[in-house]
């Protein structure tokens, strides 16, 4: 009851003028966003970071927040129109979504889209609201050993879900988190890694990185390849038609399916939309009615990835705003934002700012609608932004980056160090080195040191204590289970495929082995 | 085959350097500490020996038995459509490294000059070279896009954020000066 009542004066504050015009702004900015293939989610979210310093705490984390939501979803129309993914979580759309647009059932496959992203986006922002006090309460009883297993976790599973090679994740994560190392530590005071310049003492701000490494490393990388954009097919009438209520309910298991999948996956530090959109529509193929007619154009092929891409979103959203630890990107800026206005998420933030967390809370399920609404009438006119020269685009977003970088801390340093970690985001891009568990480990580095020394300097050097303690315990043999299950995999595969082919072998010739 | 090999071990190569090199810094950490207790140089020692690990393990890899196959992660496995689904659009095969030098270059210049010149005098220029090294030619497009947006940036930090943008150093800054007194900003 105190959870609706705190919800019910959230939404007072959504309809704000100021906050619902942050909303629709964000909401605008995120599909734009979305629809633009070389600008992603999260460099959306960076970038419009620094407009937001001098805003007030809660329009400015109801603009992030609208433009991470919305960032799931305007890329399906691209993808199933042009071929295009707007964004890598876009791509299992195309498998069924283009096809359907091919075969002259374009509309009907973004009515579809709209409407898994309207129901994994309300599901998931249910669940979010039910279940964050809850969580809150349990965090509360969280020591640092439990906190080092959360964080544990999550550095773990970055690597672990990825696409891309293991090792490489490791090398990008270990870089990540020697990055967040520079600077004067929290327990000692001692300089590390400093080499003499003043500025590194305060370390390296993360967002720094972040807007590097996403941000200027994109735009590098698109500029060696000439802002050369795949050639648009012309679509002539772009419209949204949404499918019968039959039809609906016919599909009603993958809707639930791919909810559950998103808030589970949105839940794990680490994990995101793409991987939460890729794991769904694995999901169907393996257990959906329809799993066999997947790939040919059926709606289950869209609903999947798409409800699981947008409730992934109120998933993730829990451990920022229960325990303060961010899982992704995008919710490490809406952390950032929290911080600049001096307001740290936690369990704490339930009893400090109820305020603030249930209107971010309200403005997901205004932002669902909304965006829902535009994504209906206006999808047309958006997706008119890739006509746009992308040179000048890039041109604006490399100036945002270090407009962001230099108005964060007055530097011209950080300028220096966004050049810097620009080049290494394109030489990582280029090298195929992940750069999400490089900015994760720097945003969840210093988290995950301040917890283990508390836990080692609390329990006298005993690290068992992180196995011996039931909630920790748990987590830690979880994360080593993530750990090892990508590296046996493999080799568990290559010894079946070779059983297999001397299976094969022997049946084809078996005088010859007799 | 043999500079092929080398070629992909580079990277590796290079970040083991590096690793060893801070691995050494990590060892000159100075603190004051109680004894028994384990020091702020623990932490990144035990990451930086988990780097050089990880890149013997695939220098060992490629360089000895020439694999360059890894185990990928859990997206990696689930990425394949399933037969006879649609594809993304193949991109575009050609590729630009002088506009990306020069792409670079014009960034690390514009680093330099921002606090000597100041943010309009550097970012005007800056702008339009990068959309021009780009690959968009229209100057009388790109010249006005360039200055537009820099006014416009500059309008909105000092009037409506309150950002404090490098106004640069003399003579420079007197252009820094007029545009502020111009846009009302004291």
């Amino acid at each position: 009851m105190e959870i609706l009542s705190h919800l019910a004066t959230g939404f007072v504050h959504v309809f704000e003028p100021a906050n619902l015009f942050a909303l629709m702004i964000g909401l605008v900015l995120g599909l734009l966003v979305a629809v633009l293939p070389g600008l992603t989610l999260v460099m959306g979210v960076v970038l419009a970071l620094p407009f937001t310093y001098h805003m007030s705490v809660t329009p400015a984390i109801i603009l992030l927040t609208a433009m991470y939501l919305a960032g799931t979803y305007a890329g399906a129309w691209t993808s199933i129109l042009f071929r295009v993914p707007g964004e890598p979580m876009d791509v299992p759309l195309l498998w069924d979504g283009y096809t359907m647009a091919r075969n002259g059932q374009a509309a009907k496959a973004l009515g579809w889209t709209l409407l898994a992203a309207l129901f994994g986006g309300l599901t998931a922002a249910v669940f979010m609201v039910a279940l964050a006090q809850p969580i809150a309460s349990i965090a509360l009883t969280f020591s640092s050993p439990e906190y080092f297993a959360i964080l544990f976790f999550g550095l773990v599973s970055v690597v672990s879900l990825g696409g891309g090679s293991v090792t490489n994740a490791f090398i990008s994560l270990f870089v990540g988190l020697m990055i967040a190392t520079v600077g004067v530590d929290d327990i000692y005071g001692a300089e590390r890694f400093t080499f003499g310049v003043p500025l590194l003492s305060d370390g390296i701000d993360y967002l720094v990185v972040m807007v590097g490494a996403y941000g200027v490393g994109e735009v590098l990388s698109r500029m060696e390849k000439g802002f050369v954009s795949t050639a648009l097919e012309k679509v002539s009438n772009v419209r949204t038609q949404l499918p019968r209520l039959r039809e609906v309910l016919a599909a009603r298991m993958t809707f639930v399916r791919g909810s559950i999948t998103g808030i589970v996956v949105g839940l794990v530090p680490g994990a995101g939309a793409t991987i939460a959109s890729f794991v769904s529509y694995g999901t169907e193929l393996q257990y959906g009615k329809n799993k066999k007619a997947l790939g040919t154009g059926v709606p289950e092929g869209i609903v999947a990835p798409q409800t699981a891409a947008t409730s992934s979103v109120g998933g993730a959203l829990i451990p920022l705003i229960t325990m303060g630890i961010p899982g992704s990107g995008a919710t490490a800026i809406i952390l950032g934002a929290f911080l600049l206005h001096g307001l740290q998420p936690g369990p704490q933030v339930f009893q400090t700012s109820p305020q603030i967390v249930y209107a971010m809370f309200a403005s997901l399920f205004v932002g669902i609608v909304g965006m829902c609404v535009i994504g209906y009438f206006a999808a047309k006119l958006l997706i008119r932004v890739l006509d746009f020269p992308e040179a000048i685009v890039s041109a604006y977003v490399v100036m945002c980056c270090f407009l962001g970088a230099y108005a964060a801390r007055n530097s011209v340093t950080d300028l220096w160090l966004l050049t810097a970690f620009g080049v290494l985001g394109y030489l990582f891009e280029r090298l195929r080195f992940p750069i999400t568990p490089l900015v994760l480990g720097v945003i969840l580095g210093p988290l995950a040191e301040t917890n283990f020394m508390t836990t080692m300097v609390s329990f006298n050097n005993d690290w068992t204590v992180l196995f011996t303690r039931p909630i920790s315990g748990t987590i830690m043999v979880l994360s080593i289970v993530a750990l090892v299950y990508p590296l046996t995999r493999d080799a568990l595969q290559r010894r079946a495929l070779r059983r297999r082919a001397l299976h094969a072998d022997r049946s084809t010739h078996p005088s010859e082995i007799s | 085959m043999r500079s092929d090999r080398m070629l992909r071990i580079a990277p590796y190569v290079a970040v083991l350097a590096i690793a060893t090199y801070l691995l050494h810094k990590a060892g000159q950490i100075d603190y004051f500490g109680p004894p028994g207790r384990i020091g702020p140089d623990f932490w990144p020692k035990m990451v930086l020996g988990l780097l050089i690990a990880v890149c013997l393990y695939e220098i060992v890899k490629i360089g000895l038995f020439g694999r360059d196959r890894s185990s990928g992660g859990l997206v990696s496995t689930m990425s394949a459509p399933p037969s006879g689904a649609a594809e993304p659009e193949p991109p575009a095969g050609r590729s630009y490294p002088l506009r990306l030098l020069l792409a670079i270059g014009a960034t690390v210049a514009y680093t330099a000059l921002v606090p000597i010149a100041g943010f309009f005098l550097a970012t005007f220029p800056y702008l339009a070279v990068f959309i021009y090294v780009g690959g968009y030619r229209r100057l009388p497009v790109v010249v006005p896009v360039a200055l537009f947006g820099t006014l416009m940036m500059l309008f909105f930090f000092w009037r409506v954020a309150y950002v404090s943008l490098p106004i640069g150093r003399e003579p420079f800054s007197s252009v820094s000066l007029l545009l502020m007194q111009a846009m009302g900003v004291r």
